[in-house]
């Protein structure tokens, strides 16, 4: 908290020492619970460039975080950054300049502070940028929480990076970048190269529709080195390619095409390279054909086929994983007339796993089919329809005959319609309905009308009015009302639902928007909840010569909130707004305990 | 109408971009083969064998938090992934605050850094997998304290559960065989889906005390 605390008050002392002088500075400030766990963040931005030639940047950051542990003691957390930047053109091509970068992170009585002073140097000469850096960095780690070792550490760091942008072909951009950089520190020294190609050319002309044929080939090449303070080394690699083409096929057609392989390699040892202990490779390859067509200007026909290939190999260890995965799909829109639009997507999926070293243990098969729709028609100049439906369906096949008795398919249908009516310029009216149901059965298990084979049905209708009183103030009035049951499958020669329980809501809201002025609003907000859920038992009724199963409905649970909310929001634009939220909340049933509930929420942004 | 660029070095411009096109034809076909050689069939799963038990792994419908937790339980002593994959929400995040710190203080903390839910899975898949195929040499068990250290919290469509648990990996070649235990306090903060059901997306593991060996740090070893 105490790094913090001086991090925060630095950058308060500096804003308020820097009012009237000119420059820019800009803060962010958060607030948020999640129930027992506390979050603040500060972030202070501060720039200069007012004088030609000399740049001043600051920036300070804190995260905190508390968790409030009922049993022990509060978990705190925090995490902190400093970094200053000064800079001077001593010529058209050569900036030089100074920094200091400090990073804090502490956890109880955990902390660790590493700190970097240093000059840096930027000479750009026939469009060739030379950044080079050379500091002192120092790092000092704590742990009180438990006996430890040492682990603090000093040296020296250098970097370097180069980029340029050669001309290598008319129209075309090429981008190369290559830096590399050392930290020289006694026990955990750490050495990065990097490299980036990049490669873009629009080919051909600019087509009617504003878009142009072009190709893309990305190349990005990473390396590092780094030891750890027991003496382990680490050594990692990247390599990842990239290559996206764009090409227009006849009128309205286009052809894209993506592809992507990329490469990852870990290796840890002791000291000696033979003394390896890790190896892991893992690889990827992606390919992705996409082709649009533009049918009369008004229809938008797409397709696409995915194709994923994953490797994660441990050399020969039994956790050495495949992943295959293919998605073919395709979507629609139209605007039939001006009054109608239609909008489509479909799309089926198979991600399969191989794990061959564990004797297809978790070999598996995922199979995703999703459809989506939806048709909007406005009725009238005041009237306006929406309709919107789906399909998903999850398939789970395993490969072992351990597992296969947990081969399931998981279903859900949707369908919502709705409408907006426009009364008067002053009212309008919303009605929606929605009905949604969800399957879920497992192949081998149909026999048990107690096995996991269940269903959920869902249907609701939400009412509202907006009534305009002027042109600052709007009332809402809303009304919901939700029926949900869920029970058993059991198959017979078809799936039957046995209904275990049912539930009804019924809620209600208002809430009034008043915008005083430009950007403020004022929003507060009641809603009131009521549920009752019903169980649904067998009873058996008549003597023991004629008995009859019965089906009764017992009221089991009933519960009700009640929630009060006031929100305050001044929004200017993304780099300038505050927003404040309080609610509180009440909520009791019969299953639980009276629960009252207090929320606050604050965000302040601004930039000077 | 067509306008051809023409190259600095004053190239015929049909040549230019009959080359162009070229050039584009031939990564479209690259593309293309790549696609259709390891072309996966997205409308076929493999063949499953039936199953050889009558029991499968035990799942419950999770239209209540503790359902999940049971779920967890069940999947990771009777290593079902899936099971395990249906116990987390899509926006699945797991920390262990005081390992991450630790690992800060070694020099990697990368360890547990951007922990979601494909790691999970992925780090779950890889110790089931390696359980499985060492089944003679290796075995674990996951066990939580019935008792609660706090009561659980549970909203209408929220809720934290915390559990204490305790992780005891078996080494079945040892003569006696011999164990080593992770101890501390999940805390599992869930909510409820669109279907009702539960699932969790913010896990957080504390050792039972200061610097001991938990289950944040038996998962990082296999991530």
């Amino acid at each position: 908290m105490k790094s913090g605390c001086r991090i925060l008050i630095g950058a308060i002392l500096l804003t308020l020492g820097s009012f009237g002088l000119g420059w820019t500075y800009g803060v962010k400030s958060d607030f948020s619970q999640d129930h027992r766990t506390y979050s603040w963040s500060f972030v202070f931005d501060h720039a200069r460039d007012a004088v030609p030639g000399f740049s001043l940047n600051f920036l300070s950051s804190v995260n905190s975080t508390i968790t409030k542990r009922p049993d022990g003691p509060d978990w705190w957390q925090e995490d902190g950054r400093i970094d200053f930047s000064l800079g001077h053109d001593i010529s058209s091509g050569l900036n030089l300049g100074a920094f200091f970068l400090q990073d804090r992170y502490s956890a109880e009585k955990i902390k660790s502070t590493t700190s970097n002073a240093g000059v840096s140097s930027q000479l750009r000469f026939g469009g060739i940028t030379l950044v080079q850096s050379l500091g002192a960095e120092f790092i000092e780690n704590t742990n009180h929480a438990w006996p430890q070792p040492d682990r603090s550490d000093q040296g020296i760091s250098l970097s370097q990076s180069v980029s340029f942008s050669p001309r290598i072909l008319s129209q075309a951009k090429t981008e190369v970048s290559l830096s590399q950089s050392f930290l020289q520190l006694k026990n955990i020294p750490i050495q990065r190269r990097d490299m980036n190609l990049l490669f873009f050319r629009p080919l051909g002309v600019l087509a009617a529709d504003g878009s142009q044929d072009s190709i893309r080939i990305a190349y990005q090449e990473a390396w590092e080195k780094k030891r750890f303070y027991e003496g382990k080394i680490q050594r990692r690699s990247l390599r990842d390619f990239r290559v996206a083409g764009s090409r227009r096929l006849g009128p309205g057609m286009r052809l894209e095409a993506d592809a992507g392989y990329l490469y990852e390699k870990d290796r840890r040892y002791w000291s000696d390279p033979d003394s390896l202990y890790y190896h892991f490779l893992s690889s990827a390859l992606v390919a992705e054909l996409r082709l649009e067509k533009n049918l009369w200007n008004k229809v938008v026909v797409e397709s696409f086929y995915k194709y994923m290939i994953s490797k994660w190999d441990y050399l020969g260890e039994q956790s050495d994983e495949r992943m295959e995965a293919g998605d073919l799909g395709g979507g629609l829109s139209a605007g039939i007339t001006s009054a109608d639009s239609l909008y489509l997507t479909a799309s089926v999926g198979v991600t399969s796993f191989f794990a061959p070293a564990s004797g297809e243990f978790n070999d598996r098969d995922k199979q995703t089919i999703l459809l989506w729709g939806q048709y909007v028609r406005l009725l009238g100049p005041y009237l306006s329809m929406r309709l919107e439906g789906g399909f998903n369906q999850f398939q789970l096949t395993y490969m072992s005959e351990q597992h296969s008795y947990d081969n399931n398919h998981d279903l859900t249908y949707y369908l919502s319609p709705s409408f907006t009516w426009i009364l008067h310029r002053r009212l309008t009216l919303r009605q929606s309905y929605s009905v949604k149901a969800n399957y879920r059965y497992y192949d081998y298990q149909k026999a048990s009308d107690s096995g996991p084979n269940t269903l959920l049905r869902r249907a609701s209708s939400f009412s509202e009015v907006a009534y305009r009183a002027s042109e600052r103030m709007t009332f809402f009035a809303g009304y919901t009302y939700r029926y949900e049951d869920e029970g058993p499958l059991i198959w017979t020669d078809q799936w039957v639902q046995k209904i275990g329980e049912d539930r009804r809501t019924n809620s209600i809201n208002l809430s009034v928007e008043y915008r005083p002025w430009g950007g403020l609003s004022f929003s507060p907000n009641y809603t009131y909840e009521q549920r009752k859920s019903w169980n649904h038992e067998a009873l058996e009724e008549g003597g023991p010569d004629q008995a009859t199963i019965k089906e009764k409905r017992v009221l089991g649970n009933r519960f009700f909130r009640k929630l009060i909310s006031l929100t305050l929001k001044y929004l200017v634009d993304r780099d300038h707004y505050i927003y404040l939220s309080a609610a509180h909340r009440m909520q009791d049933d019969t299953m639980s305990a009276q629960e009252i509930s207090n929320y606050v929420t604050a965000s302040l942004a601004w930039v000077f | 109408m067509c306008r051809f660029v023409r190259s600095r070095k004053g190239g015929s411009p049909v040549i230019l971009l009959a080359k162009q096109t070229r050039v584009l034809f031939i990564l479209t076909s690259l593309a293309l083969i790549f696609c259709l050689l390891g072309c996966k069939n997205p409308f076929r799963t493999r063949e499953s064998p039936p199953p050889v038990r009558e029991t499968g792994g035990t799942w419950k419908t999770p239209s209540e938090p503790e359902d999940v937790v049971d779920n967890l339980f069940y999947a990771y002593n009777e290593m079902v992934v899936a099971n395990f994959d249906r116990c987390l929400c899509d926006s699945f995040r797991f920390s262990a605050p005081e390992d991450s710190a630790q690992a800060v203080l070694d020099n990697r903390a990368e360890l547990f850094a951007d922990w979601d839910r494909e790691v999970e899975l992925r780090v779950a898949s890889q110790i089931f997998n390696l359980l499985q195929s060492r089944s003679d040499s290796i075995s674990l068990e996951l066990r939580f304290d019935p008792e609660p250290p706090v009561p659980d919290e549970v909203t209408d469509s929220t809720a934290v559960l915390l559990r204490d648990y305790e992780l005891v990996i078996f080494d079945l070649q040892a003569d006696p065989w011999s164990s080593d235990t992770a101890e501390g306090t999940a805390t599992f903060q869930m909510r409820q889906t669109s279907l009702n059901w539960w699932c969790i997306y913010f896990w957080q593991d504390m050792p039972k005390k200061p610097g001991d060996y938990d289950w944040g740090d038996f998962k990082a070893q296999f991530r």
